[in-house]
């Protein structure tokens, strides 16, 4: 099943664009400061390294993963639809075929009965 | 087949922030090849570790990018948006009375234990049942049980209690303002920052005669609060403390309302959080505190601290006052850490679609941090808790420190092998990972809800990674700090 999704648009605000700018100075700045004598500095780094790079990932606008994810994340919920809609429609089929209770007795006494689907459903 | 229309972005990316972001990736990677002198302490002094401590981060980085990845895949639907709960039974009303009566006793016994016993704060009462019991205590027996403490608050069961008797005296008084909105949490924000400086900043937090005489100035300022805005529109908004507990309930699966008690689907009372002035500030600040008391015992801050103190001395302030205006200067910085961490979410979520602003996204996931405060509460304040917390079964016996021996239990002691460094060190870093994964489910749901399209959601949702993995790290780097 084809499925699409709709263009992300580029609506990168000049604000958020310069903050995250402002924030890769800071961490530059920290850098900067570790590697001048202020002990500990490093060490913080090397925790938020991870962190960091992936905000440097994500500050050049890249998603890396996002087309596997949307495709996961879409594929998902067709796969149980499906069957719940196999069973709606089979019991459809069984309620349009077989009369039940007192229209099965009045289909089968009339000398001309009504269509099978208009028989089966309720007025 | 999948086919994603999304725009090309390597050319709209700025020259700038791709030459600064390649900068800082190179001094990072400087960093991490070539660490300083320091970088050999951390919590293995302490702690037996198989690995050094910030491989944890690192473990704990991937575990959320994991988390991220199972989120988006199989969670295709909002889940949490709506209270899910069902009644367990009638809560009896009756209840509310002796509940109110034991918060009162408790409350006199701090402002008894505080003018009367000894001024030596591990023999007295209060330094331990304020800051051990009541501030950690309290909050984690909330996740756990809801949010007791709304019953037992002393103020408010005082202020109900007048009530009563006036009504029963044929008087009745009407709060004569209406609380205004735009004021909204902020005075819950104040209090706490208020009392994080008294914690950690100010020089003589210990005496128990300035906690009594602070106790009662609070108790004084709830009445007035009570009395000009109604009783429960103040425990709602003006309590410090009530707000603070109040929030963490909300983690809680269980509630009591309307005279019944609920059991509701866990952090489905998160997304009911109302959007009012003041909210994300409550939960930046509760961060920015534990994120403050963890880096003023680490390396970075008690180098840095001094420099910042001669400046002030420089001035011609005292030492103490130097001293401690210097660490409210950390407070500060460490909150804006904090709101700087949450604002670059923010932004990032701003940039992948202009329709919301930045105060909306900032309002609508401010709960899914709430998970994140906590767990840092937990983490940094869980051996002061077992450890220090067992000294209350010693000052309940013998509360002014005059050697009374009233419930047979003076003779306890702590017992420090009770749960040796290395456990301690697991158990806080399952918190700090299990409380933001638990903030990247609730984000996931709220963007699932607010965004237009899946993409959208997904890309939103990279921020937020962002946040939470640099929440984990900064606290995992704290707590290793603590414990040099």
């Amino acid at each position: 099943m084809a499925v699409s999704f709709h263009a992300v648009p580029s609506h990168a605000p000049r604000r958020a664009r310069s903050a995250l700018i402002a924030v890769a100075a800071g961490v530059a700045v920290l850098s900067l400061a570790a590697h001048l004598g202020l002990p500990g500095l490093g060490e913080a780094l090397t925790y938020l390294l991870p962190a960091t790079l992936l905000l440097g990932v994500l500050a050049t606008r890249r998603y890396p993963g996002e087309r596997a994810l949307l495709a996961a994340l879409t594929r998902r919920p067709s796969n149980r639809r499906r069957p719940q809609a196999e069973a709606s429609s089979g019991r459809a089929r069984a309620d349009a075929t077989v009369p039940r209770g007192g229209r099965l007795i009045a289909t089968s006494l009339a000398v001309r009965p009504p269509p099978a689907a208009r028989a089966c459903t309720n007025p | 087949m999948s086919a994603i229309d999304a725009p090309s972005v390597r050319s709209a990316a700025p020259r700038l922030a791709r030459a600064a972001v390649i900068v800082t990736l190179l001094l990072l990677s400087a960093s991490v090849l070539a660490p300083d002198v320091a970088a050999a302490h951390g919590i293995s002094g302490r702690a037996s570790l198989p690995v050094p401590p910030w491989l944890f981060a690192w473990a704990a980085a991937v575990v959320l990018v994991v988390s991220f990845v199972l989120l988006s895949t199989m969670w295709p639907r909002p889940r949490l948006q709506l209270l899910r709960e069902r009644q367990i039974c009638a809560w009896p009303p009756a209840l509310s009375a002796p509940a109110g009566l034991v918060g009162m006793a408790l409350f006199a016994l701090v402002v008894y234990a505080g003018y009367e016993g000894v001024a030596y704060y591990t023999a007295n009462f209060d330094p331990t049942f304020i800051f051990v019991i009541f501030w950690v205590g309290v909050p984690v027996s909330t996740v756990l049980v809801g949010d007791w403490f709304r019953a037992f608050s002393p103020w408010r069961s005082f202020a109900r209690g007048v009530r009563w008797l006036g009504a029963r005296a044929g008087l009745r008084w009407r709060a004569p303002l209406s609380y205004p909105a735009w004021l909204g949490r902020w005075p819950v924000v104040a209090g706490l920052v208020a009392f994080a400086w008294l914690e950690l900043i100010y020089h003589d937090h210990d005496n128990p005669i300035v906690l009594a005489s602070l106790s009662l100035a609070y108790f004084a300022l709830m009445l007035l609060g009570m009395a000009l805005f109604g009783i429960e529109e103040w425990s709602e908004h003006g309590d410090a403390f009530g707000g603070y507990f109040g929030l963490f309930g909300r983690l809680s699966c269980l509630d009591v309302r309307d005279r019944m008690l609920w059991l509701r689907r866990p952090l489905t009372g998160l997304a009911s959080l109302p959007e009012e002035a003041g909210s994300v500030a409550l939960v930046l600040v509760l961060i920015g505190i534990t994120t403050f008391d963890g880096a003023s015992n680490g390396v970075v801050w008690n180098t840095l601290q001094p420099h910042v103190q001669s400046v002030f001395m420089s001035l011609g302030l005292g030492e103490t006052p130097s001293d401690e205006l210097a660490d409210s200067l950390g407070l500060l910085l460490a909150i804006a850490v904090v709101v700087g961490f949450y604002r670059v979410g923010v932004l990032g979520m701003r940039s992948v679609s202009a329709r919301l602003s930045t105060r909306v996204l900032s309002q609508s996931f401010a709960h899914t941090l709430v998970p994140i405060a906590f767990a840092y509460v937990l983490a940094h304040y869980f051996s002061l808790l077992v450890w220090q917390g067992q000294a209350i079964g010693y000052l309940a016996s013998n509360p002014l420190g005059h050697g009374t021996d009233y419930l047979g239990t003076a003779h306890w002691h702590v017992n420090y092998s009770f749960l040796g460094s290395t456990a301690i060190w697991y158990i806080q870093v399952v918190a700090l990972v299990s409380g933001h994964v638990s903030g990247l489910a609730l984000a996931h749901d709220r963007a699932l809800a607010t965004y237009r399209s899946a993409p959208e959601a997904v890309r939103s949702q990279y921020w937020m990674l962002v946040v939470m993995v640099g929440f984990t790290s900064l606290g995992l780097w704290l707590l290793s700090a603590v414990n040099t």
